[in-house]
Formats: C-alpha cells, structure tokens, sequence
C-alpha cells in the first residue's frame, strides 16, 4: 500500500535553492495537500517526487523503497497535471486507454479498463470527441481518467483544476475528493487555492519560499493556526499590533493598542510577559458589532459596505489606526460609533516578528 | 453631477460572420460606477469590452459618453484605459517600469517631459513602485506586474477604464487582496469601471452593479444584493452562491402563496418571488426552485412530532469544511437532490455524520421558475 | 503644439506618426503593397507558364515533335525529380533525431552544434558543389586534398550526396522549430502512464508533429529541385555530362544567346524548348509539394501496437547514445565535412603561380554586383514584405489566407525556372527598357520575398495582439504602435528573414544565369571559372569570400539575438 515519505529533501537550481529541508511522511489512503503562493516551491516538490527533476539532498521513499535513479514510467503513481495534457490526437477513450496500451495489455482487457474508467467520471456519452471539442471540466476529467486507468494506488494532482470557472472548480473538487476515497488511493494534490486545499484534503502542508511552515488538518490551520503567515494565508484576518499591559493568568492576558484601546484577551500558550510587542489576530467572522456601548470591546466607525451573498463585508475604521473588514449577517447603519468585541475563543495573540509584522505576512 | 449618466450604450450588437455575440445591449452607467461584467465563457463579455475600447466595431448600436458619441472613433481618441487578458498582465515586455508607466503621456504629445516625468513620479506613488521603476516586468512578480498595469492605465487621465480578468492569474489568496485594492484605487480616482471576470465571489465583492451576461444578452443588471437574493433567471440564480437547483411539480395556488410538491413532501413559496405563467392554460406544472446554501437553517434536533411550515427530517451525508464555512450535504427521503447547506464553521462540533436533523427554507428565500427539469440538469453539467 | 522640449527626431517622428496613420495612407499603402506581390513578385514567377499555353501550337510543333528534345527532357527531369525525393526522405530519417536531441537535450556542444548545422547555409552552392565533389568524386582534372574519399564517378549518387549538404540545415531548423512549440509535459504525461521514452515520443510528440515534417519535406523538395550553380560546378569537377533540370534551362538558355549550336536541337526551337521545360519543372514543384503536404497532413504510423520490452530496450542505457552518434555521425560526414572541404583545397593549392594568374578585375566586379543585388533585393523585400506579413498575420479574412498561402510560392518554384520566367516577362513587356542588372534584380528579390515574410510572420505570431491593442487604447497612434510595440518583438525575425534573403541572393545561380547569362555574379564567377576556365583556385578563393561575408552576417545575427535574450 502506498506511502510517501520525504526525509530532509533539498533542490537547487544551480545557486538558486528551491527547497530545504523538507520532511514529509504521507500515510496510506490519505489525501495531502501541499498549499502555497505561487513560487514556493510546491511545483519543485512534486517534480521531486515523480522523477521530473533530481533531488540535491535527501532520500524519497515510495512504499519503503527508494527512488533514487528510477525514471518516472518506473515509479509507481498516477499524475494530473495542471495545463491537462490530454493528448490532442488521440479521442477520450483513445486517452483513457493510454496506460494499458503502451503496456501492451490484450485489447479484451483493455476495453474493459476503459468503459470501466468512462463510466467511473460518467464520460461515456462524450468517449469519441477530441479534447477540443470537450468542456474544461471534462478535459480534466477524462485526464483523471486517465492518471486512474495506471492502476495505481497514488495519484499525484498538480494544481488539477485551478484553470477552470469556479463553477466548475467546485462541482470537480468533490468529485476527486469521492474518488480518490472510494478506491482508496493516496493522494497529493498541490494547489495555491486555500478553500480548494480544505475541501479535498485530510492533511495540509503550507509552503512557503521552498520550507514547510505549518502541517495540520483543515480544522487546525484555519481555526488555530500556529504561524502569522498561515494566519494570513489560510483565509482572511484582520492583525492588530499591540504591547501586553498585564498577564492575569496562564490563559488571560490584557493588551493596549495605539491611542489608549485595549482589550483583554484569552489564550494558552505562548506565554507572554509585561511589556511584550504582540499581534492580534482573528477571522472577519469572529468578531460581534453593536452599536450600543459594550465592555471589552475596540471602538471605530464604519467606512465601507458590500453586500457579499450571504453576509455583509463592513470595513471599519478602528481608534487604534487600524482597518479592519468584519463580516456580519446584521445590516448596521453606517454612520456614528460601532463596538467591536472580539469571539475569546477564536482570536489568537502572537508574538510580534522580529522583523516586522508586513514581511511575515507577504505572499510574494 | 455624481449621477449624470457617463456611458450609454444603445441596441449593440455583434456579428462574427454568422455567429451573433452580442444581441441587442443597452446599458447607462453612471459616472464613477465599479460596473462587474460576469458570465461564462464564450457569453461576450469580451467582446463587449473591445467594442467599448473602439478595437472591434460594432454591428448596430450607438456607444456615447459624456463628451458626446464615440462610437466611430478610433481607440486612441477614446480617453480610456484597456487592460486585457494576456498571460503578462499586457505590459511591455522590454520596457522598463518607469517606460511603461509613462507610455500614454508620450505617446500624446500633450505634454512637457517636465509634466510627463511628474506624472510617471505620480501614478507609480500610488501603487508603491517607485523604487522599482528601473526594473524590467519579468523581474516583478504577479501583483507587481498588475500594480505596474494600472498605473500605467492612471497615466492616461481616462475617465473609463476597462479591465478584462484583471486578477485571472494570480494566486487565489492574492486575488482577494488585490480586488480591494484595485476597486480602491479607481473610486478614489473616480473613475468609471467595467471588470470583467467569470468568479462570482469577486464580482459580489467589488461591484456597485453586476452585469450578468449569457449568449449576448443582458440576462440581470442589478446591485449585488439584488442579484443574490432577487435572481431574474434560473441562470443568475444558479450562478451566485451556492444554489440549490430543486425540481417540484406545481399543486395549487392559494392567495399569495404556492404550494408544490416534490416527493412525499410539500413546500410553500410566496408567488411573488419568481416568474408565474401568464395563461392557465399552458402553466405547465414543472417548475424549478433555487434556494441558496446559506439561507437554510439547521438544527441538530430533528422533529418527532409535526414538521412546521417548508420544515423536513434529513440525514447529513458528508460535511465538508472549507475554513469560514461548512457545507453540509443533506439527504431528505423522496427529495430527487440531496441540499447544499452552508453554516458557520462554529458550529461544526453541533453535527456528526449520518447524524439527523431538521433543515427549514425561509419563505422569504425560496425563488420558483417555470422551467422544465431538464434545465437543471444543462446548467448543472455545463 | 507642446513639442517644444523634444528633439528635433522626436517631433519629426511624431508628425510621421500623425500623417502615416491616417486611413487613407494606410488604404494606399497596403494597396501598392498589395499590386507589388501580384504584379512583380507573384506574376513574373508564373509568368512563363501563361506563355507556353498561349504559345502551345508553337511548342507543340518545335518541341513534342523532336526526340532528341524529349529524350534531354526526360532524362533531366528523372534525375531532378528521383535525387530530390530519395534525399528528402534520408533527410527526414536522420533530421528528426537530430532535431529532437537538439531540442530537448541538454550537452556540452550543442551551441556549437547550432551553429554547425548553418554553416552549409553560407556556402553558396556553386562552391558547395565544387567541395562536395572534391570530397566524394573522382576528379580526373583536379588535385585532390590528401583526405578526399575519391570514390564517385556516376552522376546520380554524387548528385545525391550534394544535396544532403544543400537541403539537411533546412530539415533540421524547420524540425526543431515545431518541435520547440511541442508542450513537454505530454510526453511527461505519456511517461507517468508508463510509456518509455521511445513509446512517449512515438505514439504522442510524432502524430503531432505532422505540420513540422511537412515544411520539412516541402524545404528539401523544393531546394533540391531548384539548385543550379552547384550541380554544375559538382557535374563540372567529375566531367560528367548529365544534367538535371535546372541546369538544362541554364545550357539552353546560354546556347540561345551566345548562338552556339546544340547537337540535335534547332536553333530556333531553343527557347520554346527551354520555356516548356521550365512551365513542366513548375508544375512538378508545385505538385511534388502538394503531395509532400498531403502526406504529411494524413499518413498514419504503420505500427499501432506496442511492443513495451522491445521499447524500452531502446530507450534505455546504450540505444540512446548509438542512435545520437549514427544521427550526428551522418550529419559529420555527410554534410559538414563535405561542404568545408574546399577550404582544405585551397589551404594546399595556394601558390603563387595561381595568385599571380588570377583575373582580378572580374573576381572584384562579380563580387561587388553580387553584394549590390543581394543588398537592393533585400531592401526592397524588406520594405514591401513586412507590411504584407502584418496584413496577413493581423486581418484574418479569406483573402489574407490566399495571401498567406501564395507568398510561398516563388520559393518553391526552381530557381532557374524564375529566373527565365522573370526573364519572359520583362522582355516581353514594352514600357522599361532591356537592362539586364535591373531584371537580374526583379528575379532576386522574386525568388527571396518569402523569407521575409515568412519570417515576420513567424515574429508576429510570437506577439499577442492584444499588446498592440493597449497601445492604441492608450494613445499611440497605429504607426507609433508599430515602432514602440511591434518592431522591437519583431525586429530579430525581419533581420533573420533579411540575412537568409540576402545569403540565398549571394548564392544563387541558377536564376541569375537564366535571366540574364552576361551578367557576371560571384557565384556565375565560380561556375565558369570551374566548366569553363578550370581555375579551381580561384573559384575556392571566391567561395571563401562568399562564405565570409554570408556567416559574417549570420554569426552577427546569432550573438545579437543571444544578447538580446539574456536581458
């Protein structure tokens, strides 16, 4: 049964480095996805992994055995890639069957793979068209189909769907996700789309400039995560830069921000001392308006107003010098003071980064 | 003066040989609107934009704008400003930043180099380049490359600028932050905008107006609010959110309400909201609801005694997270879909797999259309 | 008005830009354009194909009823049309692995290879036909070097082996430039479904590459068909009497205007006979070609199956590397070491009896007349050929498609066929008067037009016209959108498409002989220093020249171009 596992791998382009250190081990029949901003060296990784590219340092083991020096027909995983790469000449069925083919499996056998991998992404009705003449969800589709007529038990997705309407985006993400969990494969998809990452995978691995910052499930990278960058990298968050004023306990600390605000605030650890420079952190949706006066709250204005489907995107002007967007279900009058409390269970301090809140948090 | 109208576009249509793009639009935009042009591939969108940039002609219609009608004038007697789709945000790829900032000014010859060197010093302040204006655009990355292309676009002192997927290449999470930033930096400049794009969250999150087009027509022009809960067609309603698409069989109508039924159960909707055919005789009973995602409410307790009103039992199927929100898939028996329904991510601890609950749709949220069933399944397979 | 503070080139260009981009400027421009392609580019090519259906009754009686003319005709069409096929199809054979490994692999000397491959370009070919013989034939007048193979006496296979050197560097660029635009990936793909590298190439890239072969084909097809100058001087140094098409056209042509007999043929039939041979050597071009493209448009691989063993063996460990050297091996001996052999010629002939016997004054004039053709050719090609290539690239209407594909037709006409339908037609016409150096001219810059455009258009499809497009809407006018924006993406193509102009003008032959056998240009030079003069000496000498000055050019284009791309 499949399992990868990456020990302390490392690639340079001549004196450029693409990755270091990275460590990675993926179980049996789960779905990794490996998460970053464009440049980050995600690309590189899987290029490692399949053979495209050779490794400067480090050893990848697939199944317990070493890759070292086997080309990529001989390692065992199945590939997606981002651009398709149907063959234009050959029809959907003629693609599907690809695998099979060059391994010069007995046509009775192969018929049966692909009307088997045809009805598997319910192409059959469109199994004589060309690629052109296929939508873009069905390109990718008949290109799944393809990786999955290998047969075999790890697939590699390389930004699989990224290219299409999000629409579309939406409808063949659970589509992986299902396959790939009804054949029981091991999966690695790599994406730079945080919401496509946590819907398809049971463990992400954030990248960023060739170094692994942050593992963990969906749940944990959204709702606790350990780094300002996944903070700001795995959906939106409004960061306040503030001193500690008082440590009232291991789980309670009191914060004061530019122009006399302040607010206390729970967490765990790390543990903070008096006098220490900290950021706030916490999601757009984790925070309550009223327009009445409440204790523990910051104090500022309403400056912005867009509709967004469900809920409404208020951007506000806090006493601390801060812009902040917050969003609500609530419709609230925009002019005059709004109070602004903030969920205790889901803001999170950090320490402030030595240097500097804005070079911790850029994406390019 | 803020609601003179700016550009108005009248009876414009299209023709690629035989092939009819665009069939009859008519738009009035008001001056410094952050119009959103939105529909999927191949509905035009482009071809509209191009028209308007004066790079195509069109085949009937007039465009004019406030300095009067533009609609034979070359494109660079227009005063506005193109961004297209190219793979490098359309700068010049051998000019330096600085060269491609100030291009329109000296192509003009309008103005002194003492003006033209301000107004490069000026336009590349505003996106915060200035310290890379000796660098060629290979050397920046994706947002800089765009931060270079507006600002270049600010130099010409167009009154209209025309973006054509402005953000398609940039990494998702970039994207969020760049539209904020792009839709800030032309309303402060008060400069009317049209934006193309196919993604419905960004549309949502910039536009004053959204324009839906499909097959070359206008199919809603609206505010946001508008088109997410007041959707004119079975397609703009499928487009926005995530939209449950079910197919119910029309029983009996009574007063302002609607009553059909969809398997074993019933649901109510208020006439009012959605299209009714005009003649009994033909009011064929195959209608389509569209009820959002996230105007569903939950609750981990399901009924044992009477259901209320548009209420039923379910089993949740699959839960999937996605950070700000949870998509809940529910499966109600004799329902010929299973619902989408998205609920905070809080509250995700409340549920379990293959657990039940109680689902209800709003009244107020239910939009009906006479459509065949088939319909459901074109859009959703397209 | 605000022009004040600008130069005095600036505001002259702007006010160029103002007055060139009015539309009825541009309206008359393209349409002289337009008249210029037709009428002096296209028409005086095919003119004589016009001529021998009006004249046909004329032909029919001095030509079809004369055997000895027949049985001339017969048996220099076979040996044209049977060299140009057979050496197309080698060059395929060993192109394509010499393409791909160009393209897709990574070595020590490929930059040097690069530019070996090109080398046969600037040769002009009544020297190269002189080095291939030295090389190959037995040469009963001439000295040999010491490593000459000394081996060929009969006309055809040494035909063969100089066309190999003439037509390879065509196959391979033509190979590696579609090959570049093949997307890797799908080969990666083909591999991650556990194709070999043998089986990914086979079954995926080679079905792709169909549009690559045939220009392939139709490049080889139609330079082997065409060349005169150094099937002469290759004929010439063996002393063999054969000839083939081109140089049949060429001894006609010579008889008729120096009234020397020919043994069995008229004097009066001379020019029918030579017209109707040149319409028949048209028509064959023009179908070989078609055919050529036909082939390449529908032909199927014979082997669908796949044999996964057998493959891999030939794609792994010494295989690769075998199938390299036979490839490069060929390319050695085949084609580098034969077109360069004259220079070891000359290194062992000089003296100073051959320095002192030389006829300088010719040698200086016949290379001044070859640079002052070649130069007008190219400037006019230049001025009147980018514009068509921007009409064709950018209106995509029916009528640019008919363009674009008559602009290729005067290069796959032979050369020496060209030239004596350029001749026809300004002869025959009554309005300029007889001046041979201008006709001369009017068959080169004929025969080089689709360089130019060709090569522009492969410039301007590298440029996505919505950059033009954010020009206008910009500001700039359409002139200034083609200096600031076009030109600087396009300008290496046009100076590529004029380098190739140029060497093929200072090379050719065959079209200069035909239109005009008095005028005396370099490569004319060579081949009576070599059939007539026998002073091979100063015949290499010229080559030289001629080879300087054409890789001069060529290796000046290549470093611009590297340079250009490192910024």
């Amino acid at each position: 049964m499949p399992t990868v596992t990456l020990r302390n791998i490392g690639k340079k382009f001549g004196r450029v480095v693409a990755l270091t250190g990275i460590d990675l081990e993926i179980k049996d029949a789960e779905y990794l996805a490996i998460l970053g901003p464009s440049g980050c060296g995600k690309t590189t990784l899987i290029n490692c992994i399949t053979g495209i590219v050779d490794i400067s340092e480090g050893k990848i083991e697939i199944d317990g055995k070493s890759v070292e020096g086997i080309p990529i027909e001989k390692r065992d995983f199945a590939m997606v890639f981002q651009n398709i790469a149907l063959f234009p000449h050959m029809t959907v069925s003629e693609n599907i069957s690809y695998a099979p083919y060059v391994n010069d499996i007995p046509h009775v056998e192969l018929k049966k793979i692909e009307s088997e991998m045809l009805k598997l992404v319910d192409l059959l009705e469109q199994k004589d068209l060309y690629p052109r003449e296929l939508s873009g969800g069905a390109q990718q589709k008949t290109a799944v189909a393809r990786a999955l007529a290998t047969r075999e038990k790890l697939l590699i997705l390389d930004e699989p769907i990224s290219a299409l309407d999000y629409k579309v985006r939406v409808t063949l993400r659970y589509a992986i996700r299902k396959l790939v969990k009804d054949l029981g494969l091991t999966a690695i998809h790599i994406t730079h789309d945080q919401e496509e990452a946590m819907s398809v995978a049971d463990r992400i691995v954030i990248l960023r400039a060739g170094e692994i910052v942050e593992i963990g499930t969906p749940q944990q990278l959204y709702s606790s995560p350990q780094t300002l960058f996944t903070m700001n990298f795995v959906g939106e968050s409004n960061f306040l830069e503030g001193v500690v004023t008082e440590v009232v306990s291991d789980h309670e600390v009191h914060v004061s921000f530019r122009n006399n605000q302040s607010l206390g605030l729970k967490n765990g650890d790390p543990h903070f001392e008096e006098g220490e420079s900290i950021v706030v952190a916490f999601r757009p949706e984790n925070a309550f308006i009223s327009k009445k006066s409440i204790g523990n709250s910051l104090i500022g204005e309403i400056t912005g107003k867009q509709f967004i489907g469900g809920y409404i995107r208020y951007t506000i002007s806090l006493r601390t010098e801060d812009e902040i967007i917050l969003d609500s279900r609530l419709d609230i009058e925009p002019h005059g003071n709004i109070f602004i409390q903030l969920n205790p269970q889901e803001a999170r301090v950090f320490r402030a980064p030595t240097y500097g809140l804005k070079k911790v948090l850029t994406l390019e | 003066m803020i609601d003179s109208p700016h550009i108005v576009i009248s009876d414009l249509t299209k023709r690629f040989g035989k092939k009819e793009v665009l069939k009859g639009i008519n738009l009035n935009i008001k001056k410094g609107e952050y119009i959103v042009i939105l529909g999927p591939t191949g509905a035009g969108k482009t071809t509209l934009l191009k028209i308007i940039a004066g790079l195509l002609p069109p085949t009937s219609g007039r465009i004019s704008t406030d300095t009067g009608d533009i609609t034979d004038l070359p494109p660079e007697f227009r005063n506005l400003a193109y961004l297209p789709q190219t793979s490098d945000y359309s700068l010049f790829a051998y000019m330096n930043v600085w060269n491609n900032a100030i291009f329109s000014p000296k192509m003009k010859d309008e103005k002194s180099l003492q003006e033209i060197t301000t107004i490069g010093n000026e336009v590349l302040d505003l996106v915060n380049l200035r310290h890379r204006y000796n660098a060629l655009p290979h050397e920046l990355s994706g947002g800089m490359k765009q931060r270079v292309a507006l600002a270049r676009a600010i130099a010409t002192d167009a009154s209209i600028f025309l973006l054509d997927e402005p953000l398609r290449a940039l990494d998702a999470r970039l994207r969020i932050i760049l539209r904020t930033e792009i839709k800030k930096l032309v309303t402060d400049l008060k400069k009317t905008t049209f934006h193309v794009t196919h993604d419905q969250e960004e549309a949502l999150a910039v536009a004053d107006r959204i324009l839906i087009i499909n097959e070359g027509r206008i199919i809603q022009f609206g505010t946001p609010q508008e088109i997410y809960q007041r959707p004119k067609t079975l397609f703009s309603a499928y487009f926005f959110g995530i939209t449950n698409l079910l197919p119910v069989s029309f029983k009996d109508l009574k007063d302002d309400k609607m009553i059909f039924s969809v398997g074993n159960h019933t649901i109510t909707a208020l006439a009012s909201l959605g299209e009714i055919s005009e003649t009994s005789e033909d009011l064929k009973d195959e209608y389509v609801l569209a009820i959002k995602a996230d105007s569903i409410t939950v609750s981990s307790i399901p009924s044992t005694e009477g259901l209320g009103l548009n209420e039923f039992n379910g089993s949740i199927e699959n839960l999937y997270y996605l950070g700000k929100w949870i998509h809940m898939v529910v499966v109600v028996e004799t329902f010929p879909k299973q619902m989408v329904i998205a609920i905070p991510s809080t509250e995700m601890r409340k549920y379990k797999l293959n657990s039940d609950v109680l689902i209800k749709f709003d009244i107020e949220d239910i939009i009906h259309y006479n459509e065949p069933w088939e319909k459901v399944k074109q859009l959703e397979d397209s | 008005m605000l022009q004040k503070d600008r130069g005095q080139l600036d505001r002259l260009s702007i006010r160029l830009a103002n007055l060139t981009s009015k539309r009825e400027f541009n309206t008359t421009w393209y349409i002289f354009v337009f008249l210029f392609f037709f009428v002096l580019v296209l028409f005086p090519t095919i003119y004589v194909l016009g001529k021998v259906i009006l004249e046909f009754p004329a032909i029919n009686d001095s030509v079809l009823s004369n055997t000895e003319i027949q049985s001339q005709i017969i048996s220099a069409l076979f040996y044209s049309i049977s060299v140009s096929i057979f050496v197309t199809i080698v060059d395929l054979i060993f192109g394509l692995p010499i393409a791909w490994t160009l393209v897709r692999k990574e070595f020590r000397f490929k930059s040097l290879l690069n530019s070996f491959i090109e080398l046969p370009l600037a040769v002009p070919t009544a020297g190269l036909g002189f080095s291939v013989a030295l090389f190959w034939g037995v040469t009963p007048n001439v000295e040999t070097p010491i490593f000459a193979v000394q081996l060929i006496k009969n006309a055809l296979p040494i035909l063969i082996l100089f066309h190999f050197t003439t037509t390879f560097p065509y196959v391979v660029r033509s190979l590696t430039a579609i090959l570049e635009e093949i997307d890797v990936t799908l080969e990666v793909a083909a591999r991650t479904c556990g194709a070999s590298k043998f089986t990914a190439a086979r079954t995926v890239t080679l079905p792709m590459f169909r549009s690559g072969v045939a220009t392939a084909m139709v490049l080889s097809l139609a330079k082997s068909l065409s060349d005169t100058g150094g099937v002469v001087t290759l004929l010439a140094t063996i002393q063999s009497a054969t000839q083939t098409g081109t140089t049949l056209i060429g001894t006609w042509k010579h008889a008729f205007e120096d009234k020397t007999p020919v043994p069995g043929i008229p004097y009066d039939s001379l020019v029918p006979s030579t017209a109707f041979l040149a319409a028949i050597m048209i028509i064959i071009a023009l179908t070989l070609v078609f055919i050529a493209k036909m082939i390449a448009r529908n032909a199927r691989l014979p082997f669908r199956k796949v044999f996964p063993s057998f493959e891999w063996t030939v794609s792994e460990g010494k295989a690769p590397q075998a199938r390299q050297i036979v490839a490069f091996g060929f390319l050695i001996i085949f084609v580098i070491v034969p077109s360069l052999f004259l220079v070891a010629y000359l290194i062992q002939g000089a003296s100073l009896a051959a320095f002192s016997s030389a006829n300088w004054v010719l040698f200086g004039q016949s290379i001044f007349m070859t640079v002052l053709v070649a130069s007008i050719a190219t400037i006019v090609n230049v001025v009147l050929g980018v514009p068509m290539a921007i009409l064709i690239a950018r209106k995509s209407d029916r009528f640019s498609r008919i363009l674009d594909a008559m602009v290729d037709i005067p290069y796959v006409v032979p050369s020496s066929a060209l030239g004596l339908s350029v001749g026809f037609f300004w002869t025959d016409q009554s309005i300029l008067p007889v001046n041979e150096l201008f006709f001369v001219i009017m068959a080169h810059i004929s025969m080089t037009f689709p360089f130019i455009v060709r090569n522009t258009l492969g410039g301007l499809s590298e440029l996505d016209s919505a950059y033009e497009d954010v020009a206008r809407t910009l500001g700039a006018r359409p002139m200034q959108t083609f200096k600031e924006i076009t030109l600087p993406v396009i300008k290496f193509s046009i100076i590529a498409g004029a380098i190739m102009s140029f060497t093929r003008s200072v090379g050719e032959t065959g079209a200069t002989l035909a239109v005009s056998p008095s005028s005396i240009t370099a490569p004319v030079f060579i081949v009576n220093l070599i059939k007539n003069d026998q002073n091979y000496f100063l015949a290499a000498l010229t080559t030289l020249i001629l080879i300087f000055i054409s890789s001069l050019l060529i290796f000046t284009l290549r470093a611009s171009i590297s340079r250009a791309k490192r910024r």
